[in-house]
């Protein structure tokens, strides 16, 4: 087990490296001398020298490179063009939102995606199963922009019974805890369910399709000629099999998710990660939209180290090494 | 005697997707689409970005001249909607053939070449695929000035990672079997070796992944150009048409409905027919 | 003598592409308080269907137990409910099957495995239980079961994994056990160990064992009357004595004939020519005709019934014509 999670963390260790490389790569092929801004007559050759020196602009390639690097993982990202400040108190403002708006969104795809996809798989090729698999086809099709409109157009616009935009309500704060916090939730839940819908129509169809091999298993059989009740037979022994794979595809929808956050957080003017970066975009903040860039990436390369320790904590046969290698 | 396998693998291949309706469903969609972009002159009742007369143009219901409305320019929507199917196409076809091709050639590279080769070329793989997509998209398209070729060519050059795992895991099969074996054993180079044997043989497989990625890459394009980054305007794109109906949700909604509805039928075609010729051609691959 | 186990005419389908296939064909037989039966046959014969429908366990679609009767001590099986048929699984039938490994759920520690249905016959509590699956492991001579208790399935060998699934079925002093070739999966060595340890536990439970094999050697060891089953139905019945100093049937006699060449892993009889039929396409007259070395015309003309050959010994044979059953 120890070694196991060791493995994994020299291997996201690594990764990360790499997806630094690519983004010192990005950033040189950035339009523009990071010092065009200095290009300035009232600023005399000689300051110009000095801030050059000063960022270590005047050293070889290689030199800036680890630099560079070393100031990235310290969590140093530089000055954003646009605000004037530290790109890491930006980051510091936006990653808890955008964590909440995915951890929200994660925490109800499983949720909806485990449900819908048990029930699809204890009653397979009845009505129900079939309009869902029809259901998740579609929701696969649908542009997450344009359902996010329609649900606004719907529950914000034609019934006024959610809000649109923003993470609370203005004036909120006068008011009590209970108030607050069920203001906070009604904001979190279009963009949550937005977000996440995509994910629930995958889970469920995975869902469905795991817990239809596990039990064919003959372990099923077993469990049955103990004369355990069908309930216990598919919560207990067939959904503990099922949800192992689960765990994989729960770190591979992180990616996934957190792209969809762009579009959920710009349309519902959440102050996360991504309308950052598309702010940022519009308005050329280079070290902003990079920093962003790798921030989001590390945060999927966890997300998957953990996803891989919880398949390694729900599998016996990888804490004890055998299945490793798998 | 090769030839007569090969036959009946692709016409055994056919019969299984014909009597498939959702694969053929797919199929007459996306050929009805094809279809609709290169007549959209002569099907379409107006011009694609006509102004008409405004304001008594402006915003105009569903209904009589107009069958789907008219946006805040007093531009015929559907009008809009028959051209915009061009960009969708043109877009989903050349960037899904640019991420195959870049997708084939580093994954026969890697599958081939093997030892430490393949090993750096897979974890750069990984680390691109930690990635998310729409951020890689988004950093690339804000250090490069846009323009519609950029964006198609960004859309392939962000996504040929999952099929450098495919092509790489097929070669892998392949490289051990006798007929490549023997190939290399009487002398034939090893780039004669991958572009004769092994390329045509995992033909297949790209094309049922590359079919089931256009739909991802339609989506990808409309999320641009609903954030204003995508296709410049004033091209119609169906994206940027949800977009701009945006404002106005409430009292002119088929503005951005209809846009929206397209893209959904578009994706789902390119998703029914790679369902349809995965069953059909590759039933053991991917199921 | 009133019987512990008694089937009638057991039929059991299944529905395939090509249509309604009869795996077992109004089969049947009974088992005596603390008698050991074998079930012979090749694979494919209906053994492992029969001992399904005994339990009520064949997967339903495509399989069901379409005629017949099963009694348990005089209790019709198949008329009882769902919820009352789970209180006889594991309880009063338990069945051990042939491959330990996939039987046993890897996600649950083996004491864990038998407790649970320790648990949930004998209302037991959690500590409770826990001491009587730890108990039951010491009864088939698992060493150190108190540690062993938790071990996960992966962890032990198949000998360990078979005896574990034993224990389990034994849990609850049921009084009849199936034996599902128990034995076939495991290597050669351990063969024998594992068909000691059954015997020495039915005589101290005094169980009744329905042992299922392809193999008479096995059934020589352990039981004391023998079916032999081909093509879904009972061709020969005897006790053990009478199978191998005087068989009836032709193919009882080319399962004895092959004893010595038998793979203990190859399901297969290398003297009888084919395979057991397809259920879809039954030889006319006797289902064995078609493989029969003794065969005449009138065994394709009409299928025999079973002919009494001698005190508790039938033969579904022309060549035995007589009294029948």
């Amino acid at each position: 087990m120890t070694r196991f999670v060791a493995e994994r963390l020299l291997q996201s260790v690594i990764l990360v490296l790499i997806v630094l490389t690519i983004t010192f790569f990005l950033m040189h092929l950035s339009p523009g001398d990071p010092m065009s801004r200095y290009d300035d007559p009232n600023i005399s050759p000689e300051t110009v020298r000095l801030i050059r020196e000063q960022l270590g602009l005047d050293k070889p390639v290689p030199e800036q490179y680890m630099r560079w690097m070393a100031s990235f993982l310290r969590g140093d990202f530089g000055v954003s063009l646009r605000f004037n400040r530290p790109v890491s108190s930006l980051l510091a403002e936006a990653i808890p939102n955008t964590l909440r708006l995915t951890i929200a969104a994660l925490t109800l795809y499983i949720v909806i995606g485990v449900i819908l996809g048990l029930l699809s798989a204890v009653r397979r090729y009845s009505l129900f199963d079939r309009l869902s698999t029809i259901a998740a086809l579609f929701v696969y099709s649908i542009p997450s922009f344009w359902l996010a409109l329609m649900l606004i157009l719907l529950f914000s616009l034609k019934f006024e019974i959610l809000p649109s935009s923003h993470m609370q309500s203005m004036g909120v704060s006068g008011m009590g805890w209970l108030a607050r916090f069920s203001d906070r939730i009604a904001h979190l839940v279009l963009p949550a369910f937005v977000l996440g819908v995509a994910s629930a129509a995958g889970m469920a169809r995975y869902m469905r399709g795991s817990m239809l091999d596990v039990l064919r298993e003959d372990y099923i059989r077993t469990a049955r000629a103990k004369g355990l009740s069908e309930r216990s037979v598919f919560l207990k022994h067939a959904f503990r099999n099922a949800a192992i794979p689960i765990v994989t595809i729960i770190g591979l929808s992180l990616p996934f998710l957190l792209g969809g956050a762009v579009i959920i957080e710009k349309i519902f003017s959440w102050p996360g990660m991504g309308a950052l970066m598309v702010d940022s975009i519009f308005a050329r903040d280079y070290p902003v939209v990079l920093a962003v860039n790798f921030v989001v990436t590390v945060m999927v390369i966890l997300g998957n180290l953990a996803a891989d320790i919880g398949y390694a904590l729900l599998d016996p046969r990888i804490a004890s090494g055998r299945k490793a290698g798998k | 005697m090769k030839e007569t396998i090969k036959r009946s693998y692709w016409s055994s291949g056919w019969d299984r997707f014909r009597k498939n309706p959702m694969g053929m469903a797919g199929a007459v969609i996306v050929v009805s689409l094809y279809l609709i972009a290169l007549f959209a002159p002569v099907i379409a009742p107006g011009d694609p970005v006509d102004h008409g007369d405004l304001p008594s143009m402006r915003h105009l219901p569903p209904g009589g001249s107009h069958l789907l409305g008219t946006d805040k320019f007093g531009r015929d929507v559907l009008t809009r909607l028959l051209y915009g199917s061009r960009i969708s196409l043109v877009i989903g076809f050349i960037a899904v053939a640019i991420s195959v091709l870049i997708g084939t050639i580093v994954g026969a590279v890697a599958g081939y070449a093997g030892g430490i080769v393949d090993s750096v070329i897979m974890r750069i793989v990984d680390a691109l695929m930690a990635i998310p997509r729409l951020f890689l998209l988004l950093t690339c398209i804000a250090l490069f000035s846009r323009s519609i070729w950029l964006i198609i060519f960004l859309l392939g050059a962000t996504s040929w990672m999952a099929t450098v795992r495919l092509v790489r895991a097929q070669l892998l099969t392949i490289k051990e079997q006798d007929f490549v074996v023997a190939a290399e054993a009487l002398g034939a180079g090893k780039r004669r070796i991958i572009l004769k044997h092994l390329i045509p043989n995992t033909l297949t497989v790209i094309i049922i992944s590359a079919t089931l990625r256009i739909g991802g890459i339609i989506l990808a394009e409309a999320a641009l150009s609903f954030l204003g980054l995508g296709v410049p305007p004033p091209t119609p794109s169906w994206g940027q048409m949800v977009f701009e109906g945006r404002e106005v949700l409430l009292g002119a909604w088929w503005v951005s409905t209809f846009p929206g509805l397209a893209i959904i039928i578009t994706v789902i075609g390119y998703n029914l027919l790679g369902d349809g010729l995965r069953d059909a051609f590759d039933p053991v691959q991917f199921s | 003598m009133d019987k512990l186990l008694k089937v009638e005419n057991l039929t059991t389908e299944f529905l395939t592409s090509e249509g309604l296939a009869r795996a077992v064909d109004r089969f049947s037989f009974d088992i005596g308080h603390g008698e050991t039966v074998g079930l012979v046959g090749e694979s494919g014969c209906g053994k492992s269907v029969t001992a399904l429908s005994i339990m009520r366990l064949v997967s339903d679609p495509p399989g069901r137990i379409s005629g017949g009767s099963i009694f348990l001590e005089g209790k019709d099986l198949l008329s009882l409910t769902e919820k009352e048929m789970r209180k006889i699984r594991g309880n009063e039938i338990a069945i051990v099957f042939q491959e330990p490994l996939s039987s046993l759920n890897p996600v649950f520690t083996c004491g864990e495995q038998i407790r649970e249905a320790i648990a949930l016959h004998q209302k037991m509590g959690r500590k409770q239980s826990r001491e009587k699956a730890v108990e039951m492991l010491r009864l088939v001579k698992i060493p150190d079961p108190g540690n062993r208790y938790f071990s996960y399935p992966h962890q032990m060998s198949g000998g360990m994994r078979q005896r574990v699934m034993i224990a389990m079925a034994l849990s609850c002093q049921p009084k009849l056990l199936i034996a599902d070739e128990p034995s076939t999966a495991l290597d050669v060595s351990v063969q024998s160990q594992i068909m000691e340890l059954l015997s020495d536990l039915r005589d101290a439970m005094s169980m009744s064992i329905l042992l299922i094999t392809h193999d008479l050697s096995v059934v020589a060891q352990m039981a004391e009357r023998v079916i032999i089953m081909y093509a879904g139905t009972a061709v020969e019945e005897a006790s053990v004595k009478e199978i191998f100093s005087d068989p009836g049937h032709p193919y009882t006699e080319g399962l004895l004939a092959s004893i010595p060449r038998l793979n203990a892993r190859v399901e297969r009889l290398s003297v009888i020519p084919g395979n057991v039929p397809d259920p879809l396409n039954l030889p006319s007259g006797c289902r064995f005709s078609d493989r029969c070395p003794k065969r005449e015309e009138r065994c394709f003309a009409k299928e025999p019934p079973m002919f009494v050959a001698g005190k508790g010994h039938f033969v579904r044979c022309w060549l035995s014509e007589g009294q029948e059953r």
